[in-house]
């Protein structure tokens, strides 16, 4: 990348972030593909971490694999995995591998992952990780003890406009802002009207903000994410839309749908920029940017 | 080359332990390291020892590795759960770190965050047999895994002149788990060392012996009397003691010590808690 993520969202540009997910293994050829293709063509490379607490290869040293390729990443840090010990030490080692951008969440339940038998640390929330890195950009850690060299970070977090309550949300979100949280990404969103009252309230806050864009590859899909993920609501327009398209044509129709929805919040300036999770569908999140008048 | 094959194939190898910076100033840590670039086999890196918050172990492998080191990193259970440590170490193997070493980790109350929430959802022996399992290609939950990492795990174990047996059965416990190395607890008498080689001889795994940096009699003492399995000889203490230049004095002390442990085991690793400074003068002696 040219600039920096921070210097990208500083530029005042419409900004783009693609998700990447480690596999589970160290088998990296097909990332690394998909780090190659997307790296020049976005602001940032956001690694997951552990998602959906399926153990995976770390994030940390996928962001720094990205950054040997000439890439941007921001690195995801959850809180359920780790104890304040290894997160502001992970912290500090993301530094002096090169990476500054940070995305902290407080990552899923156990329960819904592959060792469902591990402890759950949250040792802390993601509110008190913001606050950890504040610190650490100061020069001092957790426990109030000084720091031989400060930290450099630019820091982000998530909210979900759509979450129900919403107040609970809002007060979280507020926290995090007051946490120094710089930028947020959203969970998916798809109700573009709803976004914008969301937006409206957001706006008096200076965060920068990044609409979440998860890839619709079929109805079934966007029914199940109503069903199952809390936040995520995918109107009934968009499904009877999936569902017109012609066999084999689901995929096409989610990209047209993701760049329609990217093209109408850039030029409605509405907010930031975009995360494009794409979710194993990597490889068309150019053709997504090109729906979108972004390529 | 991994450790353990290093160790096997030289006649006596020697690794320098080395704790990263409270921050991200690396400038003093690397100057030290320079120093013995070329002169230890392989360089051990703590993690967060004394549960006292640092830079990772893992960060600090992998930038002393792309500097032209051979390190061995350290997992502890302490601060991570099986998720974050199995990842993690899929992590080192994508980096090229291959040597770990596996610890339980040190009690969350004598660090720097005594309110932290101590994880061990494994112990330091299951750990060993996650690795192992990771390296057949499966997760420690059984599932299969895409790629399976190079690892080459060692285990730490307590060579206490009291419980010699305790610490040979701890060796045989470790290797049928997958250790490819053990690294004992600092030794202080060559009749210790020589009698524990006895008892792990058919093992024949090879063994890492700590040396200890001493700095002052009062250091001696204070182990002696709070650190289990260590017993550290009065002829020492009163060298120490007479001393006008003890960092000199405790070069000699573990170069003498050095040179005949050496001649029991396979390697030596230096221990030199804070006194990193003093690692080549260490060198020099033993002509490395």
């Amino acid at each position: 990348m040219a600039c920096s993520f921070k210097e990208a969202v500083d530029s005042g540009k419409f900004v783009v972030t693609a998700e990447i997910g480690p596999p589970k293994g160290t088998a990296i050829e097909e990332m690394v593909h998909h780090i190659d293709l997307l790296k020049d063509k976005v602001d940032g490379l956001n690694v997951t971490d552990n998602q959906s607490s399926v153990m995976r290869l770390n994030s940390l040293s996928v962001c720094h694999l990205i950054k040997e390729r000439g890439g941007e990443p921001i690195l995801q840090m959850t809180c359920r995995d780790r104890n304040r010990l290894a997160l502001q030490s992970d912290l500090l080692s993301a530094n002096i591998l090169g990476i500054r951008n940070l995305l902290c969440l407080t990552g899923d339940y156990i329960t819904v992952g592959d060792h469902v038998e591990a402890k759950p640390v949250f040792d802390l929330d993601s509110v008190q990780l913001l606050q950890a890195v504040q610190l650490l950009t100061q020069g001092k850690d957790l426990a109030g003890n000084e720091l031989h060299g400060a930290a450099q970070f630019y820091v982000g977090a998530i909210v979900t406009p759509e979450a129900h309550p919403l107040e609970p949300q809002l007060l979280k979100f507020e926290k995090k802002v007051k946490a120094g949280a710089s930028f947020f990404q959203t969970q998916a969103i798809y109700d573009l009207e709803k976004f914008k009252e969301f937006m409206n309230y957001a706006r008096q806050f200076k965060v920068k903000m990044l609409a979440g864009i998860v890839l619709l590859v079929s109805a079934g899909m966007a029914r199940y994410m109503n069903a199952n993920v809390p936040g995520i609501f995918v109107p009934d327009n968009l499904i009877e839309e999936m569902s017109s398209a012609p066999k084999g044509k689901a995929l096409t129709k989610g990209i047209e749908i993701a760049g329609r929805m990217i093209r109408q919040l850039k030029e409605e300036a509405i907010c930031d920029g975009v995360h494009i999770m794409a979710i194993g569908k990597e490889t068309v999140v150019p053709d997504i940017l090109a729906a979108a008048g972004l390529a | 080359m991994n450790l353990s094959e290093l160790l096997n194939s030289k006649p006596f190898s020697i690794t320098v332990e080395v704790i990263p910076p409270k921050g991200n100033d690396l400038s003093i840590f690397l100057g030290d390291l320079e120093r013995v670039k070329g002169r230890a086999d392989a360089i051990l890196v703590r993690e967060l020892p004394s549960a006292v918050m640092r830079l990772g172990a893992l960060s600090t492998g992998v930038f002393l590795k792309e500097r032209g080191f051979a390190p061995i990193v350290e997992f502890t259970c302490r601060d991570r759960n099986r998720l974050a440590l199995q990842a993690d170490l899929l992590g080192a193997s994508v980096l090229g770190i291959e040597n770990i070493l596996v610890t339980l980790g040190e009690d969350i109350k004598s660090g720097d965050h005594p309110e932290a929430r101590a994880v061990f959802d494994l112990n330091d022996n299951e750990l060993l047999e996650t690795i192992e399992k990771m390296r057949q290609g499966s997760d420690l939950a059984g599932n299969s895994l895409q790629g399976s990492p190079s690892l080459a795990a060692g285990a730490s174990v307590v060579v206490d002149e009291r419980e010699i047996e305790r610490a040979i059965a701890e060796v045989e416990k470790k290797m049928s788990l997958g250790a490819r190395f053990i690294m004992t607890s600092p030794i202080f008498k060559p009749a210790l060392l020589d009698r524990f080689m006895g008892g792990v001889k058919k093992c024949k795994l090879p063994i890492l012996t700590s040396v200890l940096l001493l700095k002052s009699a009062g250091m001696a003492n204070y182990l002696n009397k709070n650190i289990p399995g260590i017993s550290i000889p009065e002829e020492m203490i009163k060298r120490l003691l007479k001393s006008s230049d003890r960092g000199r004095t405790s070069v000699e002390l573990a170069s003498e010590l050095i040179a005949e442990l050496k001649e029991l085991c396979q390697g030596i690793n230096v221990v030199p808690i804070g006194w990193e400074s003093k690692v080549p003068a260490l060198l020099d002696l033993l002509k490395m």
